[in-house]
């Protein structure tokens, strides 16, 4: 069966058809090219040539348009349309003709820095020229180091390398700085939150010292679809940034189906398993004969998913070898082989985590079947993308699980398909960060007054650090002064330098399994808590506060646990207040001292409280930037005329925002927290407020502020199509956490807010 | 909110010296004259630096072999090149004092010792100090000026810490401070080929006191502690820590030359046998690779044969090493009888694979018997050579040509 049949008899299958919300077929478009400049230099043009490659696709030739007039720019186009030769061209064709240019780029992770220099080395092999490129990450061996610091034309990296490895060392990279012309940032959308705010700095630093050497290299971005781009490159390159957008590549047409599993039982609003639902859609494929990718979160799933492919790929008759598993733990000369079996066809399927929807070259399938929502339409677009060939047929099938923001994306297919609503949010100012990172361009370079960083003077900051004895003022100028190597205390990763590491004992020599930020850990991961970690229950045996684990193993056990804590939140400073549809907005400095108290073993089905026990933890405190809504005064009295209860409905709209608001700044629900209050004491009115749950802020709240209408709009429309009696986990929450008229209340509010809107 | 306030909630103070003293690093600050230490200024075109310089007449030149010296003389225990008719007097030593080991560019060198020896032997000793980090191209350029003379620098792991260290702080001040042509001699490769075997650890403390001591008073500072001492005398002006800073990087400037010397001797007199008895089997030892490498065989299994007669026989064949060396250096010269008494001292104490094989080859090619190759042959488990030998016995039972003849064991 071919692929338009397989699709016909799926459309024809009701048991199928049924749970599709919506079947997007996006048609196929021809490509757009344009000529290659007259500057370019011909050893390149012939190169391509020999590539089947005779002109640029319009987006490639205006990149390369705005590199000779060093202008710096990002290109945003899809996978698959020849992103890579937007920033490999220019800088090759500089260094023909310059061969001491040296460029640097960077990428968010090792695997890619490996395929990429794979790509770019091709291209110089063809050219027959002297350009060397190297990688350059933890796994660069010391013998090698020298000569990729003193010969390599193109060196190949990661932030965090230039971050510990290359800035604080830069006296040995003479030569790379003083002739540095291009700095190429791939995945710029992978930059944003706690990361990218620590990248944005590491770049800045990266230009100082750049300058220090008389350079000032050219900035070249790629991006996938987000809604601001151009403004996130810009805060990564320092200076306005131009769009490269105008995608010229061909596309076959492709189906985009989204598919949300039946409802099994309604008061939970717990649906079939997504992993059993998207096993039985794979095995079609697989036994049709096509070659497809199942993408899953978490390497559980790839390994549950794997087993029942292997099976159904048996019945079928597929040899061993055929279907495969690719996930992180497996070894690079298995992922190679892996991938070079997609390429030739030798592989017919392949279940994934998201290490393959990074650009690594693994050719084009025809099908991707997506295990749950990939967190952020970047990424889901990502992933959607390793199936479609630039002219022919190919499918992509989302399967929703029961998580909230899958549960959203599933029922609201146009707030994917649309323009894309997600915002990156960088805050390289975000005083933690940057306090961090001026420590480590001190320790680069001595500081001089009214020297200007992140595009202002830092002054009062080089103040504070003299007093602290960190830095040594002399005349005009500041010296780093003290016997430390500030770049190993900061990590570009971690959210806060330290989370806590959970860990399946069960499994042998006990299995980190993930990690959380010490705030959440304390409600969620404290003594005998019931923990829930990709579908599955674990029992806490006990959270090592001190040492930061938290040893756990997996229990199935008939009810779960709901941590009691009280949380003081004081608003430090209002920095923006405005009218809002229903009642008021503000952002700005909150301090929060939080207390978890006990927790209540819940029943579940039932909601009885079957037992409960205290919770010993140290006082939390945490001083950062958060979003707040103020309700009028009289809502209390107003709901109760209503029949409802305004304190209820603060809790469950608390949880609905905490689960809608993250998607529209990219940021993972853990990352921004809600708190409902019925009296606030700052507002003295019921007040709901959205915080970033890291230290000093990443820009989110200031994010919500300006963008708070389309959030009450989507956790409206959310609410409103969530098929749950009186709440659930995927919408204001399970009744016994938010009270049973949580829903209504919280549709009620809502309804106001869009009402007085409209 | 003000600034400094938000600052000073968020920020977590680094493990800097002045969170760990927990004064106010503004208090009392500066205003401390180097030449209350005995500095005094040098205006260089960078601006003023400072110095302070003692003449030692007690200590001697480092007696340099001459170029045609056998076994290439310094050469053999240096890894840096050796210019051609250098002398004592193209020698200059260096040594510095920094703010931590964490490298890059954020730690200074505020102390560099410098030392030489005049043309009338005299031992020039000079301490350039930075009394605050502003003054650093000044002590870059006065630096400069001192090396430019000299063809070589001699340090004490040098090449690993304090000329990378200088290099980079040359480049921020833009300034070359290590010409090209300028040889480096770190001793402290030289230290690990010669006492490396005997001392636990190589470094210059250790090796002083075993092989040059030059006498420091106990109340040597803590290396660890230097960096600190420095920023409590940029911040507050304290001048008594750094004194012992200043004499401990005398001691160590002394201690080089201590070590220089004997290294030097040793090189001077590289081609001749040991002195019986030797006092440091170990030592022997690593004089006999040294000779070795150099091309001296008959001296190097002379060494070997010292240090063997000299080891605790149980020390010296706990290891292979040992023996498979002193092994591979008595043969090329022919001493069998040592070499058997190596390989049975290893055989007698614990199995070992070379160990049989060396001796059955020993005794089957060199020793003629045949009956005790085929033993050990047998340990091994070599059946190809059993096989051989097994044929060999058979021929000459037969009455072929005897492989015995004037083969038989001396012993």
């Amino acid at each position: 069966m071919n692929l338009a049949q397989m699709l016909d008899s799926l459309e024809a299958d009701p048991r199928f058809s049924r749970n599709v919300t919506r079947w997007e077929v996006i048609p196929p478009r021809d490509a757009r090219v344009a000529s290659w400049p007259g500057a370019l230099d011909p050893r390149l043009v012939d190169v391509l040539a020999d590539r089947g490659i005779d002109r640029p696709f319009v987006h490639q030739a205006r990149a390369l348009e705005l590199a000779s007039a060093g202008k710096p720019y990002v290109v945003v186009t899809p996978t698959a349309s020849g992103k890579t030769l937007c920033y490999n061209l220019p800088v090759l064709d500089r260094m023909l003709r310059e061969p001491e240019a040296r460029a640097l780029y960077l990428f968010p992770t090792k695997a890619l820095s490996q395929d990429q220099m794979h790509e770019v080395h091709g291209l110089i092999t063809d050219l027959g020229v002297d350009i060397k490129t190297y990688t350059f990450d933890g796994d660069t061996p010391g013998s090698a180091r020298k000569a990729i610091r003193d010969s390599g034309n193109l060196v190949v990296t990661n932030p965090d390398m230039l971050h510990q490895g290359i800035l604080p060392h830069h006296t040995l990279w003479v030569k790379l700085f003083e002739n540095l012309r291009y700095v190429v940032v791939d995945e710029v959308h992978h930059y944003r939150g706690v990361f990218g705010s620590h990248v944005a700095n590491v770049l800045r630093r990266l230009r100082r010292i750049a300058r220090f050497y008389g350079s000032d290299p050219l900035f070249i971005g790629c991006s996938a679809t987000v809604a601001n781009p151009g403004e996130v490159a810009a805060t990564l390159a320092g200076r306005p940034v131009e769009v490269v957008d105008d995608n010229g590549a061909p596309r076959g047409e492709k189906h985009f189906i989204f598919y949300n599993p039946p409802v099994v039982n309604r008061e939970l609003g717990i649906r079939r398993s997504a992993v059993k639902e998207t096993r039985a859609i794979a095995e079609r494929f697989l036994q049709a004969g096509i070659q497809l990718i199942v993408f899953a979160r978490s390497r559980m799933r790839v390994e549950l998913l794997l087993t029942y492919l292997e099976k159904a790929g048996r019945r079928v008759g597929a040899r061993s070898g055929e279907v495969r598993g690719y996930r992180g733990g497996y070894l690079p000369t298995e992922r190679r082989a892996i991938e070079k079996g997609l390429r030739d066809g030798s592989v017919r399927a392949v279940v994934s985590t998201n290490a393959l929807e990074l650009g690594i070259d693994i050719g084009r399938l025809d099908v991707c079947v997506m295990n749950g929502y990939a967190g952020t339409v970047a990424s889901t677009w990502q992933q959607a993308g390793r199936a479609g060939r630039r002219r022919d047929l190919s499918v992509a099938v989302l399967v929703g699980t029961s998580g909230p923001l899958d549960q959203y994306v599933i029922t609201h297919p146009e707030w994917f398909l649309g323009r894309s609503p997600e915002h990156a949010v960088v805050d390289p100012d975000n005083l933690v960060i940057l306090l961090s990172h001026l420590k480590c361009a001190a320790f680069e370079l001595p500081f001089d007054r009214g020297e200007r960083y992140g595009g202002r003077t830092v002054d009062e900051i080089l103040d504070y650090l003299a007093e602290q004895g960190v830095l040594h003022r002399e005349g005009d100028r500041f010296h780093w002064m003290a016997d430390t190597y500030p770049a190993e205390d900061v990590s570009l990763r971690s959210a806060a330098p330290d989370n806590v590491v959970i860990v399946d004992t069960s499994r042998s020599g006990g299995e980190v399994i993930g990690e959380m930020d010490l705030f959440s850990s304390q409600e969620m991961l404290h003594d005998e808590a019931i923990y829930i970690h990709g579908g599955q229950q674990y029992h806490v045996d006990r959270l090592d506060w001190d040492r930061r684990k938290a040893f756990v193993k997996p229990v199935a056990v008939d009810h779960y646990t709901d941590a009691q804590s009280k949380t003081e939140l004081k608003t430090l400073e209002e920095d923006e207040r405005g009218g809002f549809a229903y009642g008021v907005k503000g952002c700005g400095e909150l301090g929060l001292v939080r207390k978890v108290t006990l927790y209540k073993k819940i029943k579940l089905g039932t909601h009885e409280t079957v037992g409960s026990g205290r919770v010993r933890l140290p006082e939390m405190e945490l001083h950062t930037t958060g979003f707040w809504w103020e309700l009028p005064a009289d809502l209390p009295e107003r709901m109760r005329d209503e029949g409802l209860d305004a304190g209820d409905a603060l809790k469950g709209l608390a949880h609905l925002l905490g689960r809608v608001a993250p998607a529209f700044v990219m940021a993972d629900p853990s990352d921004v927290h809600a708190v409902p209050m019925v009296r606030s004491p700052f507002t003295e009115r019921p007040t709901l407020y959205l915080y970033d749950a890291f230290p000093g802020g990443v820009g989110y709240a200031q994010r919500f502020f300006g963008q708070f209408g389309d959030v009450a709009a989507a956790a409206a429309e959310h609410l409103a199509g969530c098929p749950c009696e009186g709440g659930c986990p995927s919408c204001v929450g399970a009744p016994v956490e938010s009270g049973g008229k949580a829903k209504a209340g919280a549709g009620w509010i809502l309804e106001r807010a869009a009402g007085a809107s409209a | 909110m003000d600034l400094k306030k938000r600052l000073a909630r968020f920020d977590r103070p680094l493990g800097s010296e002045a969170a760990a003293d927990g004064r106010d690093p503004l208090a009392g600050a500066a205003g401390a004259d180097p030449a209350d230490l005995g500095f005094r200024p040098l205006e260089t075109g960078a601006g003023t630096t400072w110095m302070r310089e003692e003449i030692l007449t007690s200590v001697a030149q480092p007696s340099l072999p001459g170029e045609s010296a056998a076994g290439g003389g310094m050469a053999a225990l240096l890894t840096g090149k050796v210019p051609s008719g250098v002398e004592a007097s193209d020698l200059l030593l260096l040594d510095t004092e920094t703010t931590g080991l964490a490298g890059g560019t954020g730690t200074v060198a505020f102390l560099v010792g410098l030392a030489s020896w005049a043309a009338d032997g005299s031992f020039r000793l000079r301490q350039l100090f930075l009394p605050s980090p502003g003054g650093e191209p000044a002590l870059m350029a006065a630096l400069a000026d001192e090396v430019a003379p000299y063809r070589v620098v001699v340090t004490y792991n040098g090449n690993g810490y304090d000329l990378p260290l200088l290099r980079t702080r040359g480049i921020l001040a833009r300034r070359r401070l290590l010409p090209a042509s300028i040889a480096s001699w770190d001793l402290l490769p030289a230290a690990r080929r010669l006492w490396g075997r005997r001392l636990d650890d190589c470094r210059q403390g250790t090796v002083e006191a075993a092989v040059a001591p030059v006498g420091r008073d106990g109340e040597d500072l803590d290396g660890s502690r230097i960096p600190g001492v420095w920023f409590a005398y940029v911040r507050r002006g304290e001048n008594a820590e750094m004194e012992a800073v200043l004499r401990h990087n005398r001691w160590d400037m002394l201690g080089m030359a201590a070590i220089l010397r004997r290294v030097a001797g040793v090189a001077s007199s590289l081609d001749r046998p040991a002195s019986a008895p030797v006092a440091e089997w170990r030592d022997a030892w690593a004089r006999a690779r040294i000779c070795e490498n150099a091309g001296l065989r008959a001296v190097a299994a002379d060494w070997a044969r010292a240090a063997w007669a000299a080891a605790d026989r149980d020390a010296a064949v706990a290891g292979d090493i040992f023996p498979r060396d002193a092994v591979r250096l008595l043969k090329r010269v022919g001493h069998w009888e040592r070499v058997l008494e190596v390989l049975d001292a290893v055989l007698a104490r614990r199995g070992a694979d070379w160990a049989h094989r060396e001796a059955a080859i020993l005794w089957e090619h060199r020793l003629g018997r045949l009956d005790l190759a085929l033993a050990h042959a047998r340990s091994l488990g070599d059946g190809r050579r059993i096989e051989r030998i097994e044929a060999r016995m058979a021929r000459s039972r037969c009455g072929g040509p005897s492989d015995l003849a004037g083969g038989a064991h001396r012993a």
